[in-house]
């Protein structure tokens, strides 16, 4: 009777620690919408414009970069005609469906043989990254993050693929998840691909040893996908002026060649020479150095890395360890490993120029992904005594809440946040300035650019200041005044753009703790 | 033979035909001609933009035609006084305003402009060249025509000299150029290219011997298999078509292997270099030619190894 009792509330409080645990980790990207009332990142603006646009004029145009993968201006169109609200409220649903992810992730976690413990350390996780602020990327409203939940369920698709009889609804269900992530993101559509790719090569090779695959009904996914994301990646790649300067054919090849490798590495349970483990924890040092150790030749506002911070990436390299150890024994997550461990070493082997640095942060959000699933592996590894391993998974996601504030923080308050008062006071400065009749040049730093094509306001960068004679207005906005300015990805303090006496005598226009508009050279 | 093919695959990547030492053989010749290469061509890029910082050329010569060029006669004449360099050219003013001197007169047949080191040698105005006498109107100062002696096409003819006829313009882009710098850091970097080339044969030589032998030792280890085979009933002309077959995929799975090692390898040694030695990062560059080398390790590779194994089959089935 009482060991009846015990048993049912150890699963009622099973049953509420992992609900608690998914709704923490579904609000967790809608922090940005919650604490500052806007979106994180500029390229939401961006997208909010396009819905917009698509919205009055009743049609959609495939012209700029940021028209050529629909899915987020469709989702923003679509929510803000069925709903009726503006497409910035009807943004909240991007964030929240990145929050949805962790539902497709811990059924992942469970597909892979996890217990329920070591899918909620997986989506824990996710959500709280030590490594990388999981908000800078989930909380925005754009094409990956839209992407982001059609990525992770084409993901299981192909592993629910992998493992029981393939039927032609399966195969239509993957195929439609997967054309939703080529139209949706490019670098997502790369990261699929290239997992295609490997577990097609390592069904193939298990296959040749005698597995039991069904390997003519699986290879139908990969060859349509395939085709889909080269054909629609092809006609963008080609139409948008300059992107060949970024990236070349011998870029692909390079990675082409990455790919190879790891793959061969990866190919065993424990990775040729047992190098697997060892591969995973290198990526956590690029991720690590990338990000806080000046490998890039970029200027970013982050603090240098303490004692305790070093604990926090000391307890990452030790749960890809351990994690690796035991999930690189499923054929799936080494083939997701392959791909995300090739995209991180050739955002390290690019070079120290932006884009290296943009590959990185890119490589990043599915590298996380698989750190998540390795955690959930680590975890279930003391899950088998049976107090201690749920001690651990309690201490582990403290640690992570503790080890993810700062990261936290820097995107709440940092260059890449905004704030909703900040929309409003430009907006309302914006209709001010047309009623004053006139034609001025008005400067900003890449955050303001961003806010300013919403505001249909043309906003001409910051490092033109210093020449200027003409009648202008700087406008800056809480972080401009608190951090810095940036220019594309690189910070710059406020004094070297704006020194005090280049303001000194000029008129203030507008004075609030969000937005500071200053009139140069009095027209 | 499709059939035969994926059995004999498929026995491959079980370790029944031991092919993984062709595999990785091929993967590690291959490796190391690509990094060569794709290393030697990033440096010939680099090389390239030190070209940017050498003293631009003022001068080239070419033996053919080029716009903007003036045509020159050049011979020697060899005197009790010494050698001297004798030059030709169709359009005196033009010729020598490349070294930015200027002309008022022509020369007329029989006269002779001299370098300024003949002021010491010759005490006249006339002067004995050959069997003729030709008279000096004029010096000349610059230091690239000191020791030249400058006269018309038609007392060229009437000397019965006979030369080379070369073609002279402002600039860079000719055969030869003055000063040499940046040609020079061209020439360096073609002859560092011509000599990893020349390695690269020696690479491939090694390749083709090595797999032509391994296949042969995989083939002779695999006795079971094909006397299995021909149990079975496959024919010796399908066999040599399987063998054929898995040869040309093996050779191009090694081949791709050594050109991702090719890449990678040197890629990261270098970032590790620049990132704890603080050595210049140099990313491998993928030409062209490096496709030519693929395509040259996959048939050398492929071949051999289709040799070795067929071979080896013999030998087995004649027992």
């Amino acid at each position: 009777m009482l060991n009846d009792a015990t048993s049912d509330f150890s699963k009622f409080l099973k049953f509420y620690f992992i609900v608690l645990c998914l709704l923490v980790s579904i609000m967790i990207p809608l922090l940005p919408y919650l604490v500052n009332k806007a979106p994180f990142i500029g390229d939401s603006w961006v997208h909010m414009k396009i819905a917009e646009k698509t919205i009055r004029n009743g049609r959609y145009e495939i012209i700029e970069y940021n028209e050529r993968w629909p899915v987020v201006n469709f989702l923003l169109v679509f929510l803000s005609l069925a709903s009726g609200l503006s497409p910035f409220y009807a943004g909240i649903f991007v964030p929240f469906m990145v929050g949805l992810t962790t539902l497709p992730l811990y059924c992942l976690c469970k597909r892979l043989n996890l217990s329920s413990y070591a899918a909620i350390a997986a989506v824990s996780f996710l959500s709280l990254d030590p490594l990388y602020s999981y908000i800078t990327f989930s909380g925005a409203v754009m094409k990956e993050t839209a992407t982001y939940y059609l990525f992770l369920s084409m993901l299981l698709a192909a592993v629910i693929a992998l493992d029981s009889k393939i039927t032609p609804s399966k195969i239509f269900l993957a195929l439609i998840l997967g054309i939703g992530v080529v139209f949706g993101h490019h670098y997502a559509g790369l990261v699929i691909c290239l997992f295609l790719v490997v577990l097609s090569t390592y069904i193939i090779l298990s296959k040749l040893k005698g597995g039991a695959y069904n390997l003519r009904s699986f290879l139908f996914i990969p060859l349509i996908y395939i085709l889909v994301f080269l054909a629609w990646n092809w006609n963008n790649y080609s139409k948008i002026e300059g992107l060949h300067q970024f990236l070349e054919l011998s870029d692909g090849l390079f990675l082409i060649a990455i790919l190879v490798v790891v793959c061969v590495t990866l190919y065993q349970k424990f990775g040729l020479l047992y190098l697997s483990p060892w591969l995973t924890i290198g990526c956590v040092l690029i991720a690590v150095f990338g990000l806080r150790g000046r490998l890039y030749s970029l200027l970013q506002p982050v603090p240098k890395i303490t004692i305790w911070e070093a604990w926090h990436y000391l307890m990452v390299g030790a749960i890809a360890f351990l994690g690796s150890y035991r999930g690189f024994k499923a054929l799936s997550i080494r083939a997701f490993a392959s791909t995300t461990i090739s995209l991180v070493i050739f955002a390290f082997l690019w070079g120290s120029a932006y884009p290296g640095f943009v590959l990185l942060i890119k490589s990043l959000h599915y590298f996380g992904l698989l750190l998540a699933i390795l955690a959930g592996y680590a975890i279930s590894f003391f899950l088998r005594y049976k107090y201690l391993g749920k001690l651990l998974l309690i201490f582990l996601i403290i640690l992570l809440i503790y080890a993810s504030k700062p990261g936290t923080e820097l995107a709440l308050k940092g260059l890449g946040a905004y704030y909703r008062e900040e929309l409003d006071s430009l907006s309302n400065f914006k209709s001010k300035m047309n009623l004053h009749g006139a034609k001025v040049k008005v400067f900003g730093d890449t955050r303001v650019n961003y806010l300013g094509e919403l505001l249909d306001v043309p906003i001409s960068g910051l490092t033109g200041l210093k020449k200027v004679k003409e009648p202008s207005l700087i406008v800056l906005l809480k972080p401009n005044l608190q951090l810095g300015y940036l220019l594309g990805y690189d910070w710059v303090e406020k004094k070297v753009l704006t020194p005090a006496d280049r303001l000194l005598g000029q008129d203030k226009l507008v004075d609030s703790p969000f937005l500071q508009i200053w009139r140069i050279n009095n027209w | 033979v499709s059939k035969l093919f994926f059995l004999l695959l498929s026995l491959s990547v079980r370790g029944e035909l031991r092919l993984g030492r062709v595999l990785l053989l091929t993967a590690v010749f291959m490796g190391f001609i690509v990094s060569l290469e794709s290393m030697a061509y990033s440096y010939s890029l680099e090389i390239e933009g030190l070209r940017s910082f050498a003293v631009a050329p003022k001068l080239s010569v070419s033996v053919n035609p080029r716009i903007n060029s003036t045509r020159v006669r050049v011979s020697y004449l060899t005197t009790s006084k010494g050698s001297f360099l004798i030059l030709a050219p169709d359009n005196l003013k033009d010729y020598l305003e490349i070294y930015g001197v200027k002309l008022q007169a022509n020369l007329s047949a029989g006269e002779v402009l001299l370098g300024s080191s003949f002021r010491s040698i010759f005490s006249s105005d006339e002067i004995l060249l050959g069997s003729e006498t030709v008279r000096a109107v004029g010096f000349l100062e610059k230091k690239p025509l000191k020791w030249a002696i400058i006269l018309t096409p038609e007392t060229f003819d009437k000397l019965g000299l006979e030369g080379y006829t070369l073609y002279y313009s402002k600039g860079g882009g000719g055969f030869v150029e003055a000063p040499s710098t940046s040609s020079l850091i061209k020439s360096i970097s073609n002859s560092i290219l011509s000599s990893l080339r020349l390695l690269s044969f020696f690479l491939y030589a090694m390749l083709a011997l090595s797999s032509a032998i391994q296949g042969y030792l995989a083939a002779r280890g695999a006795e079971s298999v094909f006397k299995v085979l021909s149990i079975l009933g496959c024919g010796y002309k399908r066999t040599i078509a399987g063998i054929v077959s898995l040869s040309i995929l093996f050779g191009a799975v090694g081949t791709f292997l050594g050109f991702s090692l090719g890449l990678t390898v040197p890629a990261m040694s270098s970032t590790l270099a620049s990132l704890f030695l603080k050595f210049p990062y140099v990313k491998p560059a993928i030409e062209w030619e490096i496709a030519k080398s693929i395509l040259v390790g996959l048939l050398s590779s492929s071949l051999s190894l289709s040799i070795g194994l067929i071979r080896g089959f013999q030998d087995v089935v004649s027992g």
